[in-house]
Parts: structure tokens; C-alpha cells; sequence
């Protein structure tokens, strides 16, 4: 496999341009590269913080160090990666310019409480958590029943329900907002 | 002098600005039927890559349609078997990671063919389009659409429909910052004159999968209720104070989910193109709301208490958007 390939691969990844057609049958057809394509999730979930690990990672100490920070939420700071940052993935080595993406908070909802809680980066000790199942379940539902009614949906068929299973649950990044930042 | 030349020169122009506006218009909302005509009755299987923020996922859609209605499934390509299948007015979610299968019904008031669901006249209130050029998308050629919102409520859309069959080939789903929420793109597409049977059956369900399903006669109930605009029972007692420019009440009803004893009350608003869903709940006691602001991707869900109430909203549109229209629910 290729330079080039793994380039269009992270480029596309990146936003910058489209994955060129042979590249994308490449992808299809070769397991080899659905393997390096799965790494390369890997890969930035870890480098974004959506990987669950215990061990303490380079990862964690980076989102530890911006957890004095207020996390906002929709306004995602754009990840800064270039070549070099692709170069080193096989060493998980980080450029120390990433900055928080979403950061998947989980704060076991026991009590119900009327505002919105303030979201917090967990502490260097404690791995990162999620919405409970059970609130993602709940929410699974309901957007399968707004699929069926919304004009999106009628405009585009199915692709909408693409939201619901193109990743498993325990990969999906459901990113809970402090939306006191909102205006 | 500058000035003076500059407004001239705006001056001068206008009336072009305008006409290339009315001309593009028409031929936008003829590429939108096209297009819509095209996801309901058009055969076809094909292979698509999916990215939601950074998670990236290849899926097949193979899709058939007869005088009879049409039918749909979507495969998840990783291996683990999750599906979703549409077909007689049931929506069949496989998700083999919770060995669970989920089955809702459809809009039952759904008629086929759909009608086209926008009005442009009045969306142009609330977006501007532009036709631009012709593009290669999954070895065909795509026509590029921009949809611009004019606030920062709702998403900016670019859309690439196929130039013969109209088809979405690649669709982007942008935020006021101009990022790219969403996307998907054919990588591979066939289009057939038939779809066999077999290809739109789901691959074999565990017997250990739970199934869930609201009880039929209840769904039905509910729905005969719900049924006459006139009918007081119908009348759903809560209403959005607050809506953004543009969105208005597309439907209500009651339903029951399929894993919940109680019965919901489910409103849906829409400016002619995004929509957002408000679901009203009567407290269980079960820990499963959400509270606050979340996200997946082009999603925004908003949850609060109401009294002895949940709300929840869901739409596709800003977090901003969602969270506005779940403060502002109240009880007639």
C-alpha cells in the first residue's frame, strides 16, 4: 500500500479534499487497507479523546492540561495535524498543538436536575465517560422517530438513518455541551 | 469618487444580481424535485462512505421502489451487522451490539409517491441557493447545489445530485463557521431495473435478539385519535413559545415507544428543509433523559424538566436552535 494512499486517506479525514476513486476502491476491496483505515480511527479517537483507556496516556495528559480551561462545546477548535503528525501514528506521538475536540463527558444522572450542568474535562486520574447507555438509547429512539417525520428524510431517503447505524455505540461520540457558552 | 464609483457599479449590477438569482431559482427547485423524485423511485444498490465530525464508515444502501411503495436497507460495512430496513411502513433497526432489534412504525398518513416536502418560495426567506458547476462524483456527473442559511440556526448544505438520474450523490452538511458537520459520498453506484428480494432481507437475526416493538393496537389507538385536525382529543397540549424564523408546526401525535409503557407526545417543526422533533414525556422513574445539551454529528438533542414532564428535543439543526425550542415549550 502506498504513500499516496494513506494520504488521500488522511486528507479526507482532514477535510481537505475527497478520497480519489481508485483509493476508494482500494478500500473496498483490499483488507489490508480496512485495516489501516480502522488504525486510523484508532488512532484519532485517541488523539481526540474518544478512546476509553485506562493507562495514562499522552492523550490524557494533554486534555488534562487543557481541563482548566472552559470546554465549549460547539465550536470545535479545528484540529491542527499535518504531515508530520500522520508520519509519527505508528508511535501514537501527538503535535502538542492539538487542542480539545469533543470531549465525551458522562456524569451518571442519578438526580435530575432543571439547568444544564456545567461540563468539566475529567481529572488526569480518571478516564473520560460517556452519556449513559441509557440516555443514548433513549436518544436512538427518539431521532429513528424524527427520521421518519422530518423533511430531510423525505428529501434524501435513508441516508439519514446512516446517523443511527454507521458506528457502534460504544464508538459514537455523543458529546454533551456546556451550553451556558451558547449565546 | 471612489464611492461614487463603487455605487454605480452596485447599481449597475443589480438588476443582473437579481435576474441570475430568479434564473438560478427555478432551475435549483427543478434539481430538487429531480432529486427528490429520485431517493423514492429509483432501483438501485450502491456503497457510500459516511463522516460524522472525524468518525469515517462505509455503508450499502440498496433501495427498490413499485407502484406499491418502496423499500430500503442500510448495511453497515464494518461487519457488525447493524441494519436498518424500511418496508410496509415499519422501520427495522438490527443492532446486533445490543443483540436488540427495534421496530417503529412509520408515518402512517405517508403517501406514495411523498410529495415534495419543500416549498423553495418560502424557503428562500430562510436560505439562498446557487446552481454551480458540474462535478465527477462516483464516476458520474454531479450537479453542485449550494443551500446558504441566512442565520446561524440552521445548517448550510452543498449537494451534488446525479446529472441523469438525480440521484444525491454526495451531500455536506455545513455550520455557520463553515465546517463540515457531515457528509456522505457514493463511492460505487448501480442502478437496476429490478431489485431481487433477497438483497433486501436482513441477514439472519439471533434467536437471543430482543425484539422491540409498540404493542400494534395501541400504535393504531393513538393514531385514530390523532387523526382529525378538529378532534379536541388531538390537540396536543404544549406549544413552542419561542420559534426560529422560518419553522412552523409540521405534525403532531401520540406514540409509544417500543420500550416504554408510557405513551409520548411527539410535535414536529420544520422550516421546509431542516426539521426538529419535540418530545414530551411524563417523568418515569428511570434515569434515562437527557439533561442538557448533547450532540452526534449533524444532530443536536436539548433536554429539560417541565413540571412532572420531560422535553426533549432532536433536530438537525445548531445546538443553538434545539436549546432555544426546548426553553421555550410550555402548556397551553
Amino acid at each position: 500500500m502506498d504513500d499516496n494512499f494513506k494520504e488521500s486517506i488522511s486528507a479526507f479525514i482532514d477535510d481537505e479534499h475527497d478520497i480519489p476513486e481508485q483509493d476508494l476502491q482500494q478500500l473496498q476491496s483490499d483488507s489490508e487497507a480496512r485495516a489501516l483505515w480502522q488504525r486510523y480511527h484508532l488512532i484519532r479517537d485517541v488523539m481526540t479523546q474518544h478512546y476509553v483507556s485506562r493507562s495514562n496516556t499522552l492523550a490524557q495528559r494533554i486534555s488534562a492540561s487543557i481541563a482548566n480551561e472552559n470546554v465549549i462545546s460547539i465550536s470545535e477548535k479545528r484540529v491542527r495535524r499535518g504531515r508530520r503528525v500522520w508520519q509519527q501514528v505508528a508511535g501514537f506521538a501527538m503535535a502538542a498543538t492539538i487542542a480539545a475536540v469533543a470531549i465525551i463527558v458522562v456524569q451518571q444522572q442519578n438526580t435530575l436536575q432543571p439547568t444544564p450542568q456545567r461540563v468539566t474535562v475529567a481529572p488526569i486520574t480518571t478516564a473520560p465517560v460517556r452519556l449513559t447507555s441509557a440516555v443514548e438509547n433513549k436518544l436512538s429512539g427518539y431521532l429513528v422517530n424524527h427520521n421518519e417525520y422530518s423533511a430531510t428524510v423525505r428529501m434524501q431517503g435513508m441516508l439519514p438513518y446512516t446517523r443511527i447505524v454507521s458506528v457502534t455505540p460504544s464508538q459514537r461520540v455523543v458529546e454533551k455541551i456546556n451550553t451556558n457558552a451558547q449565546r | 469618487m471612489r464611492s461614487a464609483k463603487f455605487f454605480y457599479t452596485v447599481l449597475f449590477c443589480t438588476p443582473f444580481l437579481a435576474f441570475a438569482d430568479a434564473v438560478d431559482y427555478q432551475k435549483v427547485e427543478s434539481w430538487l424535485h429531480k432529486m427528490h423524485h429520485a431517493a423514492h423511485m429509483s432501483n438501485y444498490v450502491g456503497t457510500f462512505v459516511y463522516q460524522q465530525d472525524k468518525q469515517l464508515s462505509a455503508m450499502k444502501i440498496i433501495h427498490a421502489a413499485n407502484e406499491l411503495g418502496e423499500r430500503e436497507r442500510l448495511v453497515s460495512l464494518d461487519n457488525s451487522g447493524r441494519e436498518i430496513i424500511r418496508k410496509e411502513n415499519r422501520v427495522i433497526c438490527i443492532l446486533p451490539d445490543s443483540k436488540s432489534v427495534v421496530v417503529e412504525k412509520g408515518r402512517p398518513d405517508a403517501k406514495f409517491p411523498p410529495a415534495f416536502p419543500m416549498s423553495l418560495e418560502h424557503l428562500q426567506h430562510q436560505y439562498s441557493f446557487v446552481l454551480e458547476k458540474i462535478e465527477q462524483v462516483a464516476g458520474q456527473r454531479a450537479q453542485k447545489i449550494v443551500i446558504k442559511p441566512n442565520d446561524n440556526l440552521r445548517y448550510g448544505h452543498r449537494l451534488w445530485v446525479d446529472a441523469d438520474s438525480g440521484l444525491l450523490l454526495k451531500s455536506h452538511l455545513i455550520d455557520d463557521k463553515g465546517r463540515l458537520v457531515e457528509q456522505f459520498m457514493f463511492t460505487q453506484i448501480k442502478f437496476l431495473n429490478e431489485v431481487p428480494d433477497e438483497m433486501l432481507e436482513p441477514q439472519e437475526i439471533g434467536k437471543e435478539f430482543v425484539w422491540y416493538e409498540a404493542a400494534r393496537e395501541e400504535a393504531e389507538k393513538n393514531q385514530a385519535a390523532n387523526n382529525s385536525a378538529t378532534d379536541d382529543k388531538a390537540v396536543s397540549r404544549w406549544k413552542v413559545r419561542r420559534l426560529p424564523a422560518g419553522f412552523s408546526e409540521d405534525m403532531q401525535r401520540q406514540h409509544q415507544m417500543p420500550d416504554s409503557k408510557s405513551s409520548i407526545e411527539h410535535l414536529v417543526f420544520s422550516d421546509g428543509l431542516a426539521s426538529v422533533s419535540v418530545f414530551i414525556e411524563k417523568h418515569q422513574n428511570k434515569p434515562d433523559n437527557l439533561v442538557g445539551g448533547s450532540r452526534l454529528g449533524a444532530i443536536n438533542a436539548y433536554g429539560r424538566q417541565l413540571d412532572k414532564y420531560h422535553v426533549t428535543v432532536v433536530g438537525e439543526v445548531p445546538q443553538i436552535t434545539v436549546k432555544r425550542i426546548c426553553e421555550s415549550v410550555v402548556a397551553k
